[in-house]
């Protein structure tokens, strides 16, 4: 848990002046590791080096491999209590005072790295994730709220409020592939509390190739909750849109962009996290795919990454609130995980990791970060993200391999003999 | 005897599964097909129909064609299948029958008045757990039926149809009330109560209790209580809400107990198979067993109308005596 505000993990990168890379994952609440553990490794023109606590590997491009374990490096000291680097600071430190001369563990070093703490903490997406195991409006809604301390957010004196849930098709929300209603309810109450009980709400989806807007308002439950609530129902393929040209990777894309999304003052995401098989991952990015209000959105297929992308560009969100109550992984499970956060990249980065997959492995993740949408790095704030990383029912090799089936079939253009 | 000349009318999913199923069998020559879209036309032409109708009252036109299958929506039923008889051909309608009794009663009289085979497709009762259940009932081996129960849970209308490259939504006819007649009570209810009318005769009472879980104006789950003549008291669940699909029967006899479920095949087996054009057998056998008898001429008409029609009967009494 986040205690005085402070991170309890973060995933970051790096990049020198000279162009060396690297990665950092940092965390002091991972479960199982009951001693303090460092890892690093370096990889060169030549081979990579590992070393850890308690030995050092090198593996050379032609193949050859050599191990040292720490009793192989003379690790041994005049005096040991703790560990022999403690006793090697403390002895450099001591020459350094009787010799005078200048040590490399000096202060202008440790500066050096505050600033780059200090710029990480600036950078990184700041992602709040929170444990919610009882599926009713007063428990998501404090959890929610809670999320949103997490990282900092306070909810801005606004007017008008839209909310984008996912509502890929008419999937019950116990399949875990759309937003549970009940956690947008939790949504509409805590701005009503938090902002103004007379704040204008409309929940907005648009229709799909294979989904009607009509349909899926009544089948996932919204209707009755826009009854229930008084909030608006909009279906954005029905409502005034505007052009708007925007430029990804070299490419522009003319879009339409819905003025009642333009005119919002607060404009939050609600997604779910899943496996999708043309983006790897859907979730907050991914959802404001829904936004495009062309029904026919199978025909972006092709440049799926890009659209995404440019969607995000042209209709940025303020917030992002995932509903990880219920996910769909290999199979659908109770997760209980509310997470939120300003950048929709970072809390995709966060959702990747908890599903198994590397971020950087998602383009649109990585064209977002380029185009400027947010970061891959995170700060994660709350629960720590291995408690959900565990739990996620991750896709095992054979589910791998009948999605990899089915698009090669589909290349083959099979598809077309199926019913 | 020579072979059937077949047309196929409507090329929905159904239709589709029919129309690769007839060209399986080698009594049958499938002599053309038709349906109001374009897309589904040339589906049948890649698998060599020559002769396609955007209108079926063309299709009907062709002297040479002995029967046709129709597998349109529920609301077309009477004036395609009427259409049909009138112009001499033999008739495979599929389930409901119709959306209403006296639509039923129009196409079954229809039927008679104009001599020709017709027949409703039921492909539970070529599914081989069901069929050997039957033989159970019969040998005695359950002994006097006293208490039977019968489940029909899929995804119906909302069935996932979203993962294809060309994805497709769900038709509108399908979640209009007024064209299909009902909901989940008509569409699996049938299936269901035709089953158990073949195992124990026919219902004397029935009342039913609608659930509405997607708030529209179909219930998308029943529950329906039927009392047989024979004294045997029955429920049946049937609902659109379920990724999963569950179809069985469970029998209680004085003697012993009996159970079948029709598990369907995997995502991926299913997916192959249709690659292959091995089509869901039961709807093979059934269309089978359609030809058959038109060919022979003799034999037992499992799939008649009148059977149908007194499904139609149960449902429609279902649907008017409602409990809370």
């Amino acid at each position: 848990m986040a205690c005085g505000g402070s991170e309890d993990s973060a995933f970051f990168e790096v990049e020198t002046e000279g162009g060396v890379s690297g990665k950092f994952n940092v965390s002091w609440c991972v479960d199982g590791y009951r001693m303090p553990e460092v890892g690093l490794t370096v990889e060169g023109s030549k081979g990579v080096m590992r070393v850890n606590d308690d030995e050092l590997e090198l593996s050379l491009n032609g193949g050859e491999r050599f191990r040292w374990f720490r009793h192989d490096l003379r690790d041994d000291v005049g005096f040991w209590l703790g560990a022999p680097e403690y006793y090697r600071e403390d002895e450099c430190f001591v020459e350094a005072v009787l010799r005078g001369g200048s040590v490399e563990a000096c202060f202008g070093a440790a500066a050096k790295v505050d600033r780059l703490i200090d710029e990480v903490l600036v950078k990184a997406g700041r992602v709040g994730l929170v444990k919610c195991e009882t599926r009713n409006v007063n428990s998501v809604k404090e959890a929610v709220r809670e999320a949103l301390k997490l990282i900092e957010y306070s909810l801005p004196k606004t007017r008008k409020i839209v909310i984008k849930p996912n509502m890929c098709y008419y999937w019950d929300w116990s399949t875990g592939q759309t937003t549970d209603p009940v956690f947008v309810a939790a949504l509409i109450e805590l701005f009503r509390e938090d902002i103004s009980s007379d704040v204008e709400i409309s929940i907005v989806e648009s229709d799909a190739s294979a989904m009607k807007c009509k349909y899926a308002f009544k089948y996932l439950g919204y209707e009755k909750l826009a009854k229930e609530y008084n909030v608006n129902l909009v279906n954005l393929s029905e409502v005034e849109t505007e052009k708007a040209t925007v430029k990804v990777k070299d490419e522009v894309f003319e879009l339409s962009v819905p003025k009642i999304i333009k005119d919002a003052d607060l404009r939050v995401n609600v997604p779910k996290m899943k496996y999708m098989g043309f983006t790897k991952i859907s979730a907050a990015l991914k959802n404001i795919y829904g936004c495009n209000p062309y029904p026919k959105k199978f025909q972006y297929h092709s440049k799926l990454d890009e659209v995404i992308v440019a969607l995000n560009k042209v209709m940025p969100f303020n917030l992002h609130v995932l509903d990880g109550l219920t996910v769909c992984g290999s199979k659908t499970l109770r997760l209980g995980l509310v997470m939120a956060s300003q950048d929709p990249v970072a809390i995709d980065a966060v959702a990747a990791t908890v599903m198994g997959v590397n971020p950087k492995s998602v383009i649109h993740l990585r064209l977002a970060e380029k185009e400027g949408l947010g970061k891959t790095s995170f700060v994660i704030k709350g629960v720590n993200i291995d408690y959900f990383r565990k739990r996620f029912p991750r896709k095992g090799l054979s589910e791998k391999a009948i999605t990899l089936g089915y698009r090669v079939a589909c290349k083959l253009g099979l598809d077309k003999r199926l019913v | 005897m020579e072979k059937i000349n077949l047309g196929v009318i409507g090329l929905g999913f159904i239709g589709k599964v029919h129309l690769r199923n007839c060209l399986n069998l080698k009594s049958v020559r499938v002599l053309a097909a038709a349906d109001a879209s374009k897309r589904a036309l040339n589906y049948a032409k890649t698998f060599g129909v020559k002769q396609l109708f955007t209108d079926y009252h063309e299709l009907l036109k062709l002297k040479d064609l002995d029967a046709v299958i129709i597998s349109l929506p529920t609301h077309l039923h009477a004036e395609s299948a009427i259409n049909a008889m009138e112009e001499g051909k033999h008739v495979f309608l599929e389930k409901p029958l119709a959306r209403n009794v006296e639509e039923g009663r129009e196409i079954v009289s229809a039927a008679g008045k104009n001599g020709v085979i017709f027949m409703v497709g039921y492909p539970l009762r070529f599914v081989p757990e069901f069929v050997d259940l039957k033989s159970r009932v019969e040998s005695g081996v359950l002994g006097d039926i006293q208490m039977a129960y019968g489940v029909n849970i899929a995804a119906g209308p909302f069935f996932h149809r979203a993962e294809s490259t060309t994805p497709r939504p769900v038709p509108e006819w399908w979640l209009n009330k007024e064209l299909i007649g009902g909901g989940a009570l008509i569409d699996l209810g049938c299936h269901m109560i035709n089953l158990l009318r073949w195992y124990l005769g026919e219902v004397s009472a029935v009342k039913a209790r609608l659930g509405y879980r997607f708030n529209f104006d179909f219930e998308d789950h029943a529950t329906c209580i039927m009392d047989f003549e024979c004294g045997a008291c029955t429920v049946v669940n049937v609902g659109w809400f379920s990724q999963s699909a569950a179809v069985g029967v469970e029998l209680h006899g004085t003697l012993a107990h009996a159970r079948a479920y029709h598990s369907p095949s995997s995502k991926v087996v299913t997916a192959i198979m249709l690659i292959l054009g091995k089509f869901f057998i039961p709807y093979l056998k059934e269309v089978s067993h359609f030809v058959d008898y038109i060919r022979n001429d003799n034999g037992e008409n499992r799939l008649s109308g009148e059977d149908a029609l007194r499904d139609l009967e149960v449902i429609a009494k279902a649907y008017k005596n409602q409990v809370e």
